[in-house]
């Protein structure tokens, strides 16, 4: 058997999905009932929302919910008495992974665009028949959606790492590592750039000049190529850490 | 089917070395006890063996398969029942289409025909049912995988009487010669008159393996009314003395697992002199 069989992934992965169905299911009605709540005291007959309300909540609803479910997308590994079953089953590492990373990433972003969109149009309808006001409905194709899709493109990696790497409280425990780790990046950075680049830099003012930023903007720029790459790298990173930590607790005797 | 060389493990976070340099040979076709002290370190043999531990040093085979490499098809062919678990809040059919289908042999009539010998109640959901049903719907679960190693840790534990004689009867049924069962257990007593071969894991090593048979060829158990100076091992019982002796071929004993335990963990030398391979030809 290889580390990868389709018809094995799809038995695995039809597994984590019902297993989240129920919660996902219940957060999204609770998010409908929200969502009609929000537009009836929002929207005025005859006036827009500005900026958009609609796409805000998209981005809190994608972000908010998806590093949420990620943050417990493996509970059942870290738990004392479910890891067995999770960790006995004849399915490969990658086959494991990539079924909770695709419910939790991809495929989740794709679920919340189709609720939203639900939600939209029963928040506009709710809204219409009761306060007469309504608005264009959702659309996902926009520039100011992508940002919000490439945003929690990479957070929701980081977090993924975070819920396998953390075995209670993940969420603030990566958020906190995340704070603290840019902090670090950030330090070094400057420093690295002072000592590398000096020569864009007056001795006493903290800031560069604008011939840095120049320098440095290609590197920096959310291109799909710079996406990618970090996406694929932050893919890599969380896989390793999900090959080496799966076991630890059983490992550690805890 | 296993075999173990020079095995070396440790918990990161306790001090002591669990095991230094354990061996174990076991052939397949066997339904095998491996006794042992409460901390011997029975459980996290069988997790070594089912590739959840890693050992630190040493070989470790199963079905051929390193277990530390989780393959697919050895977690097939390996079911583990652990002490303790927790089922998902579903029904046993249910539980049987979800997670029987990632197991190639796995036969669904066969689990639902064990269910029912084993009067696990239906319908109900696997989380509300007691850990002895859980059990049992576990045992039928792993039966019917075909696995060809069953390690079961403690699997007596939480099963009233009844339910034990149960889960004899069902391993001496479904045991046949191309799979092993190996059961890890304290309480020796459910063994008795199940298994075919016995391992003794203290002191960070397996200090006997030996089937039953030549168990009871070599030794001979008897009560008597006065503790005998020349006996192997002696224990103080209602009816007297139970004493064993070397076997002198003159009579023939039935084993009696917890004395042959108390025998092993006190006088390990003597049974390693007795059990050696010279001494068997």
């Amino acid at each position: 058997m290889s580390q990868f069989s389709l018809p094995r992934f799809q038995r695995v992965f039809l597994n984590d999905a019902l297993r989240f169905v129920k919660p996902v299911g219940y957060a999204t009605l609770a998010l409908l009932g929200l969502t009609a709540l929000i537009y009836l005291n929002s929207f005025e007959p005859g006036q827009l929302t500005r900026p958009p309300l609609r796409d805000a909540l998209f981005g809190v609803y994608l972000i908010g919910q998806g590093l949420l479910f990620t943050s417990v997308s493996f509970q059942d590994m870290h738990h004392p008495l479910e890891r067995y079953q999770y960790l006995m089953l004849p399915c490969s590492n990658l086959e494991r992974f990539v079924s909770r990373y695709l419910l939790t990433g991809p495929l989740f972003i794709l679920y919340v665009i189709l609720t939203f969109s639900v939600m939209d149009w029963v928040g506009n309808q709710v809204a219409d028949a009761w306060a007469g006001a309504r608005e264009p409905l959702f659309t996902p194709f926009t520039q100011d959606i992508w940002v919000v899709i490439r945003v929690y493109l990479a957070a929701q990696l980081v977090m993924l790492t975070g819920a396998i790497c953390f075995r209670s409280y993940a969420l603030i425990k990566t958020a906190l590592s995340m704070v603290l780790l840019l902090a670090g990046v950030v330090a070094v950075g400057y420093v690295s750039m002072r000592i590398f680049y000096w020569n864009y830099f007056d001795w006493n003012k903290w800031e560069p000049n604008d011939g840095l930023m120049l320098l440095l903007e290609p590197l920096f720029a959310a291109s799909w190529m710079n996406v990618a790459a970090g996406v694929g790298f932050a893919f890599w990173i969380a896989y390793v850490a999900y090959r080496c930590l799966q076991t630890h607790e059983v490992q550690d005797g805890l | 089917m296993i075999d173990v060389t020079n095995l070396g493990f440790r918990y990161k976070r306790r001090g002591n070395a669990l095991f230094s340099n354990l061996n174990l040979q076991l052939p397949g076709g066997t339904l095998c006890g491996l006794l042992g002290a409460n901390g011997a370190g029975k459980s996290s043999l069988l997790k070594i063996l089912a590739g959840l531990s890693f050992p630190q040093h040493g070989r470790c085979k199963v079905l051929g398969h390193e277990p530390g490499r989780r393959q697919p098809e050895f977690l097939a062919d390996v079911f583990l029942l652990p002490e303790e678990f927790q089922l998902p809040a579903i029904e046993a059919t249910t539980y049987a289409e979800r997670f029987g289908s990632l197991y190639p042999r796995f036969d669904r009539e066969q689990f639902e025909r064990l269910l029912t010998e084993l009067q696990v109640p239906r319908p109900q959901k696997l989380n509300t049912l007691s850990q002895g049903q859980k059990k049992k719907v576990l045992l039928a679960f792993g039966l019917a995988t075909q696995a060809r190693l069953l390690i079961m840790d403690e699997p007596t534990n939480g099963l009233d009487i009844p339910s034990k004689a149960q889960f004899r009867r069902l391993l001496i049924d479904h045991f046949d010669p191309a799979r092993s069962f190996l059961i890890s257990t304290h309480q020796v007593h459910d063994l008795q008159g199940l298994i075919d071969s016995v391992m003794v894991l203290a002191q960070g090593e397996i200090l006997l393996h030996a089937t039953v048979e030549a168990l009871e060829s070599r030794l001979q158990i008897t009560v008597e009314p006065a503790a005998p100076t020349d006996a192997l091992y002696v224990e103080k019982s209602l009816e007297g003395f139970k004493v064993i002796r070397e076997n002198d071929g003159r009579q023939e004993s039935r084993l009696d697992l917890e004395l042959m335990f108390g025998l092993v963990t006190t006088g390990p030398a003597r049974v390693r002199q007795l059990f050696r391979p010279e001494a068997r030809a």
